[in-house]
C-alpha cells in the first residue's frame, strides 16, 4: 500500500544510514571515498599550482617543497594535476554508472516483470553486450565516436548497462509471482506503478552494491582508455593520461607514473571496501555464516 | 608415431641443429630498434615516415648519391650512373650507367629501361608522393642499354639533386615493380647493399646482404629491423644488448641518460626536421594578419629549444630549414613578446582571446611539441582545442583543410625551392588538384618561388628566394618553431666504416664496409 511521501523518504534515509554504519569495512570505505570526493570538489583550494601551467625550465623535477610530487615533462605540478584529475575520474565514473544504473535497472525490471518478447529482446541485447569485456566495449565506442567527456561517459555507461539489467531482472522474476504483486494486479494498478512502487523498493540493495563495485571498474576503464590515448583531450589532467605520460619517462622519473597510479589505487580500494561491506550487510546468508 | 620413429626424428633434428650452429654463429647480424609499431610503405616513391625512409636508404640507389655519412649536395658523387654530361643550355642531360648492376632476388641487370620506368613513376602523382619535383621533365629516353637522356622543359633548381638516392630519385627495378604492383610497398626490390628477406607485421623486417652488390657483398649478413614503439622498452633492449642501434628520442632527458651508458656512441644526424606551425588563413579569425602576428609573438622559440635540449635541437631561423641552399635569416622571425601578442588580439577585436580547433597526431614528438605550444599560447589567451588522432588520420584530415593550425615536421632535399614550393606556393594548397603541403593557403610569394625555380643566375636565384622568405614571414603564413635532429644510440661493436655527419634517409647508412664485432 502506498504511504505518504515524507515518511517514505525518512524511512529510506534511516535505512541507508543503518546500512552505511553496518560494519567497519563500509565505514572505512565511505570515509576514504568522501575524502577523495572532497579533494575533487575543493580542488581549486587544495591545488598548489594551476594544473595547466607549464614551466619549461622546471621539467621532470623531483618532489620538493615547491612541487610536492614533482613536475611532469611539461613542467606542470603533479600534485595539482592529481587533485584536478580526481574531478575527471569521479565525474566520468559517477555519471557513467548513474546512467547505467538508471537505464539498466529500468530495463531489467521491465523485462523481468513483463516477460515475453520484451524479456527476449532485452536478454539478447544484454548477452551481446556482455560478450565484450568492458574495456574492449568502451574502446570500440570511443574509437568510433572520438574521445570526449560525453563520449567517454556514454561508452562506459554502455559497457556497464548489462550488469544492471541482469542484477535487476533476476529478483524481479522472483517477485513477479509473489502474492502482494498479484494483489496489485488484482487491484488494477498499472504495470509502471507496480514496478516503481512495489518491485523496485525490494531490489535496490542489490543494485546499490552493484553500483559501488562498477563505479570502481568505471574509474579503471576511464584510466585505461586515457592510458592508451583515448581519454579526455589534453591538457585536461586525467590519472590515466598522467600514467601514460609518466610511462614515457619511467627510466628516469619513476614518480611520474607512480603517484597517479596510487590515486587510482586509493579510489578503487575505497569503493571495493564499500562494495564488500554492503554485500556482507545486505546478504542475510553471509550474515548468518559469520 | 612409434617410439622408434620418434627417437629417429629427434636424432635427425639434433643432427640438423649441430650442423646449422657454426653457420649461425659466424653470421653478422645487425639489430636496429625503431620507434614504430609497424612499417608503413617501403616503396621509395611513397615512403614518408622516418621508419620507412631509413629502410629505403639501405635498399635503393640513385643515379647519383650523396656520399655515405653526408647530407648536403656538395658531396654528390656517382652511383648507378658512372658519368654524365649536359647540353650547353642545361636542359638536356645524358647519364652513362654502370655495367653489370644487379636487381635484388634475380630480377636481372639494372639498365636504362629501369631508369626510364623509375623516373616516370616518380613523376606520376598516382604512384609517387614526390611527383612535383619532376614536373619539369619533358622526356626520358633510353638511348641504349646503358645510356639515358633526360630532357627538361625548363630549368630546375638542381638536376642532380633530384636524382640522388633520396625520395623520387631512388631507382626501382621495372620488372619487380610491375609484377608486384601494390605489394611493392611491402616487398620492395632495388639495387642497394641489402635486399628484402621477410616481414613480420608489427614485429620486424629482415633484410639480407645483396651478394651481387656493385660495391661488393656487405660484411653484415643480415639486418633485423625491429619495431619497438615505446622508448623505454627500446632503450632497455639496447642496454641489454638485444639491439645494436637504437632510434633515440629527440629530447635532452633521453640524450643525457643514454650518453652515460658504457660502449655507446650517440649521434645527432642531419638533416634536421623543421617543426612549423602552418596557420590556415582560410579559417577566420586567422584571415586577420593581427591574429596571425599574435600567434607568432606568443611562441617562445629559445625557451622551447632549451626545453628540448640544445644537444638535439636548434632554433628555426626562417621558414626554410637552416643550411638549405637559399635559406637566409635576413628577415628575422617574430621574437617572443606575450604582451604584444595580447595587445594584437585586442586590436583585432578579440580582447577575450580566441579558440582554435587543431587536428593533432598522437605521434610522440609532434604531440609533445603541440602540447607545449598549447600551454604557451594559452598564456596570451589563445585556446587550442586539440583533436588527437592517429597519425594516418592526421595526414588525411589536415589535407582536407580540417585544422586551423597544422604542426608539420619535415626534412626535404636541402635547397630552398623544395620547402618553398611544397609548403608556400599556392599551387600546392591543400584541397586543390596540385595539393602538396600548403596548409596555410599562403600565396604571397608565388611569383618569387616560381621565378627562382627556373632562374639560371645563382645570385638572382638567391635574391628571389630571400624575397620569398621575407614575404612569407611578414605575412605570417606559418610560425617556424625549432629543428630537431634524428638521434641514434650506436653500440661500440658496430664499425660504420665511414665518418657519420648526416644522412638524407635520416637513418644510419649501412655500407658494404660496415661491420659488427
Amino acid at each position: 500500500m502506498p504511504r505518504p511521501a515524507g515518511s517514505a523518504a525518512g524511512r529510506l534515509a534511516r535505512k541507508l544510514w543503518r546500512i552505511a554504519t553496518a560494519n567497519i569495512t563500509i565505514e572505512a570505505g565511505i570515509v576514504l571515498f568522501l575524502l577523495v570526493v572532497a579533494v575533487a570538489v575543493f580542488a581549486p583550494l587544495i591545488a598548489t599550482h594551476d594544473p595547466l601551467d607549464q614551466d619549461l625550465f622546471e621539467r621532470l623535477g623531483t618532489p620538493s617543497t615547491e612541487h610536492w610530487l614533482g613536475t611532469d615533462s611539461f613542467g606542470r605540478d603533479i600534485f595539482s594535476r592529481i587533485v584536478f584529475g580526481a574531478r575527471i575520474s569521479l565525474v566520468i565514473g559517477l555519471s557513467a554508472v548513474l546512467t547505467a544504473m538508471v537505464v539498466g535497472s529500468f530495463l531489467g525490471v521491465l523485462s523481468g516483470y513483463l516477460g515475453g518478447w520484451v524479456d527476449q529482446l532485452v536478454g539478447q541485447a544484454t548477452n551481446i553486450l556482455l560478450a565484450f569485456p568492458s574495456l574492449i566495449l568502451g574502446l570500440m565506442v570511443v574509437a568510433f565516436l572520438g574521445p570526449s567527456m560525453i563520449n567517454l561517459i556514454a561508452a562506459i555507461a554502455l559497457a556497464t548497462v548489462p550488469q544492471f539489467v541482469r542484477v535487476a531482472r533476476a529478483p524481479t522474476v522472483a517477485l513477479r509471482d509473489r502474492d502482494y504483486i498479484q494483489a496489485c494486479r488484482a487491484l488494477g494498478f498499472s504495470p509502471l506503478r507496480t514496478m516503481l512502487r512495489h518491485v523496485l523498493p525490494n531490489i535496490w540493495p542489490e543494485i546499490l552494491v552493484m553500483a559501488t563495485l562498477w563505479l570502481a571498474t568505471a574509474i579503471r576503464v576511464e584510466a585505461s582508455l586515457a592510458f592508451i590515448g583515448l581519454g579526455v583531450k589534453p591538457p585536461t589532467p586525467t590519472w590515466g593520461g598522467m600514467i601514460r605520460e609518466g610511462f614515457e619517462n619511467i627510466l628516469t622519473s619513476l614518480w611520474l607514473a607512480i603517484f597517479p597510479s596510487l590515486a587510482i589505487l586509493v579510489v578503487v580500494f575505497a569503493l571495493n571496501l564499500i562494495g564488500d561491506g554492503l554485500r556482507d550487510a545486505l546478504d542475510p546468508r553471509l550474515r548468518k555464516d559469520e | 608415431m612409434s617410439f622408434r620413429t620418434t627417437v629417429f626424428a629427434t636424432a635427425c633434428l639434433a643432427a640438423a641443429f649441430t650442423q646449422a650452429q657454426p653457420a649461425t654463429a659466424a653470421e653478422k647480424v645487425l639489430r636496429v630498434g625503431m620507434a614504430t609499431g609497424d612499417i608503413g610503405k617501403i616503396d621509395p616513391h611513397l615512403a614518408a615516415g622516418t621508419q620507412d625512409k631509413v629502410v629505403v636508404g639501405w635498399l635503393f640507389n640513385g643515379l647519383v648519391r650523396v656520399k655515405p655519412g653526408e647530407a648536403t649536395p656538395k658531396f654528390i658523387e656517382p652511383d648507378l650512373a658512372e658519368s654524365w654530361t649536359s647540353s650547353p643550355d642545361g636542359l638536356s642531360w645524358t647519364f652513362h650507367l654502370r655495367h653489370g648492376v644487379q636487381c635484388h632476388q634475380g630480377y636481372g641487370e639494372f639498365t636504362a629501361e629501369d631508369v626510364v620506368y623509375s623516373l616516370q613513376r616518380a613523376a606520376d602523382p598516382n604512384r609517387s608522393a614526390y611527383s612535383s619535383d619532376y614536373k619539369a621533365i619533358k622526356a626520358i629516353t633510353a638511348i641504349d642499354k646503358y645510356t639515358v637522356q633526360i630532357d627538361y622543359s625548363e630549368h630546375v633548381p638542381s638536376v642532380l639533386g633530384f636524382l640522388i638516392n633520396f625520395q623520387g630519385g631512388n631507382m626501382v627495378c621495372k620488372a619487380a615493380a610491375e609484377k608486384m604492383g601494390a605489394d611493392f610497398t611491402k616487398h620492395p626490390i632495388g639495387t642497394g647493399p641489402f635486399q628484402f628477406k621477410e616481414y613480420a607485421p608489427q614485429q620486424e623486417l629482415v633484410l639480407e646482404a645483396n651478394p651481387a652488390y656493385y660495391e661488393g657483398r656487405p660484411k653484415i649478413d643480415r639486418i633485423e629491423y625491429r619495431f619497438i614503439p615505446a622508448t623505454a622498452a627500446r632503450d632497455l633492449a639496447f642496454e641489454k644488448g638485444e639491439i645494436d642501434i637504437d632510434y633515440g628520442q629527440t629530447d635532452k632527458t633521453w640524450y643525457s641518460r643514454i650518453t652515460k651508458l658504457p660502449h655507446t656512441k650517440v649521434v645527432a644526424v642531419e638533416p634536421t626536421e623543421l617543426y612549423t606551425v602552418h596557420i590556415n588563413e582560410s579559417h577566420p579569425p586567422l584571415d586577420n594578419l593581427k591574429v596571425r602576428q599574435a600567434i607568432a609573438y606568443a611562441v617562445p622559440r629559445d625557451a622551447l629549444v632549451k626545453y628540448r635540449g640544445e644537444e638535439v635541437t636548434r632554433a628555426a631561423k626562417s621558414v626554410v630549414p637552416v643550411g638549405y641552399l637559399g635559406e637566409t635569416d635576413a628577415t628575422p622571425l617574430f621574437p617572443y613578446d606575450p604582451a604584444k601578442a595580447k595587445a594584437l588580439l585586442k586590436e583585432a577585436g578579440y580582447p577575450n582571446g580566441i579558440k582554435l580547433k587543431v587536428v593533432q597526431t598522437s605521434l610522440g614528438t609532434m604531440r609533445d611539441t603541440m602540447e607545449v605550444l598549447q600551454g604557451q599560447l594559452r598564456k596570451v589567451g589563445i585556446d587550442l582545442d586539440l583533436q588527437i588522432v592517429e597519425h594516418a588520420t592526421f595526414h588525411a584530415q589536415i589535407r582536407k583543410d580540417m585544422s586551423d593550425l597544422v604542426l608539420y615536421a619535415a626534412a626535404r632535399y636541402p635547397i630552398a625551392d623544395t620547402y618553398l614550393s611544397q609548403f608556400y606556393d599556392s599551387a600546392a594548397t591543400v584541397g586543390t588538384p596540385g595539393a602538396v603541403a600548403n596548409f596555410s593557403h599562403c600565396n604571397v610569394a608565388d611569383a618569387e618561388i616560381r621565378a627562382a625555380r627556373t632562374e639560371t643566375d645563382p645570385q638572382k636565384q638567391l635574391a628571389l628566394w630571400a624575397t620569398a622568405q621575407k614575404k612569407i614571414i611578414e605575412n605570417v603564413c606559418s610560425v617556424p618553431v625549432y629543428e630537431l635532429f634524428n638521434v641514434w644510440a650506436i653500440s661500440d661493436r658496430v664499425k660504420l666504416g665511414y665518418e657519420l655527419h648526416g644522412a638524407l634517409s635520416q637513418g644510419i647508412p649501412i655500407i658494404p664496409a660496415t661491420t659488427i664485432e
